[in-house]
């Protein structure tokens, strides 16, 4: 009797877990549109930090430790989305001109062997 | 399509797909651990089903470039 009410139980609890995941899920509208999901991304790195801190702080205050501070992060001044798109367009573009260049180099090595011959 | 667009577009697609993937991932392992036994094929379950869906999204952003995407305003009580 009381291991297949225990086991009941266990099969409840797993079944409240998983489906409060799943209305989760739902509520939130996770799997919907791509608009819903930026929201929610967005939502959350805004969230997420200060929850996180205010935990470290909790936890510090209740053991009693204390977590070192640790130095910023040095920042990058370095946008790789600019820096590839204009290498694209410099590569792009000189090989679009390389023909004309390499017409208008030879001519000017033919003109100066010439000179040089006479 | 504009640049700016476009690269909203992008931004949209891989904000979708990080989304998508983690909540796949996220139910798999629920699911993992509460009926299958702790298996690994819920995880691989949901993580493909998440990249499908969000792959679909990018998919259908792209190929219907006049439809236009609003905020959800949340109306004011009087």
């Amino acid at each position: 009797m009381v291991p297949r009410v225990w086991s009941l139980m266990r099969f409840l609890i797993k079944g409240s877990v998983a489906g409060g995941a799943v209305y989760l899920v739902y509520d939130q509208e996770l799997l919907g549109p791509s608009d819903k999901s930026q929201a929610v991304l967005q939502k959350a790195e805004e969230v997420v930090p200060p929850a996180l801190y205010q935990f470290s702080q909790y936890v510090c205050e209740q053991t009693g430790l204390k977590i070192p501070q640790l130095p910023a992060p040095p920042k990058f001044n370095f946008h790789i989305r600019d820096s590839w798109n204009s290498g694209i367009i410099k590569v792009m573009s000189a090989l679009s001109a390389a023909p004309s260049k390499a017409c208008e180099y030879s001519r000017e090595g033919w003109d100066y062997l010439k000179e040089r011959i006479k | 399509m504009s640049d700016s667009e476009l690269g909203r577009k992008w931004d949209r697609c891989m904000a979708d797909a990080v989304v998508k993937i983690g909540t796949g991932f996220g139910l798999g392992l629920v699911f993992s651990l509460t009926f299958f036994k702790r298996r690994m094929w819920p995880l691989a379950f949901g993580s493909g089903m998440g990249l499908g869906m969000a792959y679909s999204n990018c998919q259908h952003d792209f190929q219907a470039p006049y439809l236009l995407h609003g905020k959800y305003v949340k109306g004011q009580e009087q």
